[in-house]
């Protein structure tokens, strides 16, 4: 169709021109999500390592509960972060309303059940021996669990790609918290949304591609890395 | 992977959290930085795009424009997330006002909506009589569009049909969209349905051929006049906002050089310019 042809064209010429708003925009995506995922994953693993291991009542109702929180919606987790950082919110003193701090949280909070979830899922599926043989070799209880961990990477891995897809392809969180503003939380997602608004489709489509190629080539990067272990 | 190296991991990581950390301790507000909430239809114009660097080099301040529906562009206000709102609803902004949240309303240009519809005019709407302009589109049943958004746009369409004293909601060929102006105007010309729409995003999109089937019936009169103003966020009721640069901001768009602008913005793209500035409105625009 004749509009994506457009878009495709837009697209390799914001790239190929080096349009400043465009790598800026992309810039933005990759520092707000990025530093999410590592907090998320930093949280989440740790958490659904500790989780998978430890024998505790109401287990099964943790796991729901995290489960639940796996698919909150973008749009309501901004909207609860934006009244907690609003200035007549509890946490308004910290003025992090409409900036890129407050997009890291609101995304750090939407991806930490993701990765801690399946992370406890790919460790459930570790062979119980594993852990049996480490602890008769003498390991501790971290030892252990680093163990199990280094079994079921690429689960882990999976779980972290996962929380990335989400946190770089959402829009409901960051435009609440961030405010869409030219310059500082304008990221790519809130700049499609604004294209698309304004009637600019091609560059939306343009955008929306750019987006798609950048998430492919840093699944590819994270799978090659895996890989080499 | 050695416990050596996860504690290593673990130190780096705590390094990154306290580095990302040291930059948000803040201890009073920045005092040259303005936060203003308008609406989508100011900001899309790209008006406030061209005056805001102007602004921000004059009285050597920050600037940032938060761009959402009228509704949330006040509530945003109301909870000292701003320190100024540039919006285009008298009721509303009347409300917001009389609440205590506001200080003054400085009507700072005007422009008219535009009653667009399907090219064979099922409902023969014309002249500039609301009641039965209303009256005829809900008596042949024609689909009607509404932003459904609490926008500027939704509200004035709210009081066209309070004129006509009909109530549409429920309707079967009322449809509220809850969308912006944009994808309101591909619905209503998949649907060949009637809408009111701002003229700027209508001739962009009709530009853009994405409009076959619609054109403007309805264009001007005092009940589509569209009044947009400048409100400083009240500093008695709310805490924490920047009085002082949202007064500076106010008088930089009551401006001469300012308004002049506006006067010729969008000359060049629409052939005739987009908004009317307050020197240059009548007596009977300044409502």
């Amino acid at each position: 169709m004749q509009d994506i042809l457009l878009g495709i064209k837009q697209a390799c010429y914001l790239l190929f021109t080096f349009d400043y708003e465009t790598y800026n925009t992309i810039l933005l995506s990759l520092k707000v999500s990025g530093i999410a995922v590592f907090f998320s994953s930093l949280i989440g693993i740790s958490f659904g390592t500790f989780f998978s291991m430890k024998h505790f009542p109401n287990k099964k109702f943790i796991m729901y509960l995290i489960n639940t929180c796996m698919g909150l919606p973008p749009v309501v987790i901004g909207l609860v972060v934006y009244l907690f950082l609003s200035s007549s919110g509890p946490l308004g003193s910290l003025e992090l309303l409409f900036t890129a701090k407050a997009m890291i949280i609101a995304q750090t909070i939407l991806v930490t059940p993701i990765i801690a979830g399946l992370t406890i899922a790919a460790l459930n599926s570790v062979d119980p021996m594993i852990a049996l043989n480490a602890k008769t070799l003498g390991a501790d209880k971290f030892q252990v669990g680093l163990t199990i961990l280094n079994e079921a990477r690429y689960g882990v891995i999976a779980a972290v790609i996962s929380g990335f897809g989400r946190a770089i392809a959402e829009v409901g969180a960051v435009i609440m918290v961030g405010g869409d503003i030219a310059g500082s939380t304008r990221v790519m997602t809130t700049a499609i949304a604004l294209q698309t608004r304004m009637g600019q489709f091609d560059t939306a489509l343009a955008l929306g591609i750019i987006l798609i190629l950048i998430s492919f080539l840093i699944n590819l990067f994270i799978f090659r890395l895996a890989d080499r272990r | 992977m050695s416990k050596k190296i996860f504690s290593t991991l673990l130190i780096l990581s705590m390094l990154v959290v306290c580095l990302s950390m040291t930059t948000v301790a803040a201890f009073a507000k920045v005092s040259n930085e303005l936060t203003i909430s308008t609406t989508t239809s100011v900001n899309d114009s790209g008006l406030l795009g061209k005056l805001v660097p102007k602004f921000e080099k004059q009285y050597n301040a920050k600037v940032k424009v938060i761009s959402v529906g009228t509704g949330q562009a006040l509530e945003i206000a109301r909870r000292g997330d701003a320190d100024v709102v540039l919006v285009h609803s008298k009721k509303q902004e009347t409300k917001f006002i009389n609440e205590g949240y506001g200080t003054k309303r400085h009507i700072v240009m005007c422009n008219y909506f535009a009653v667009v519809g399907p090219k064979n005019n099922p409902a023969h709407i014309k002249g500039y009589d609301f009641s039965q302009i209303m009256g005829s589109i809900a008596k042949t049943k024609s689909p009607f569009i509404s932003r459904g958004d609490k926008s500027g746009t939704h509200t004035k369409e709210l009081s066209l049909w309070q004129e006509a004293k009909i109530n549409p909601k429920g309707s079967s060929w009322y449809i509220e969209a809850g969308a912006g102006q944009g994808v309101t105007l591909l619905m209503a010309n998949e649907k060949k349905a009637y809408t009111l729409t701002d003229k700027a995003t209508f001739l962009k999109f009709q530009g853009d051929n994405r409009l076959p089937n619609l054109t403007i019936l309805i264009d001007g009169g005092k009940s589509l006049l569209n009044v947009y103003s400048v409100i400083p966020v009240n500093p008695n009721k709310v805490k924490n906002v920047n009085t002082d640069l949202a007064n500076k901001f106010t008088k930089f768009m009551e401006s001469k050089p300012v308004q002049n602008y506006i006067a010729t913005y969008g000359k060049k793209e629409f052939g005739k310019p987009l908004f009317t500035p307050r020197i240059h409105m009548n007596s009977s625009q300044i409502i």
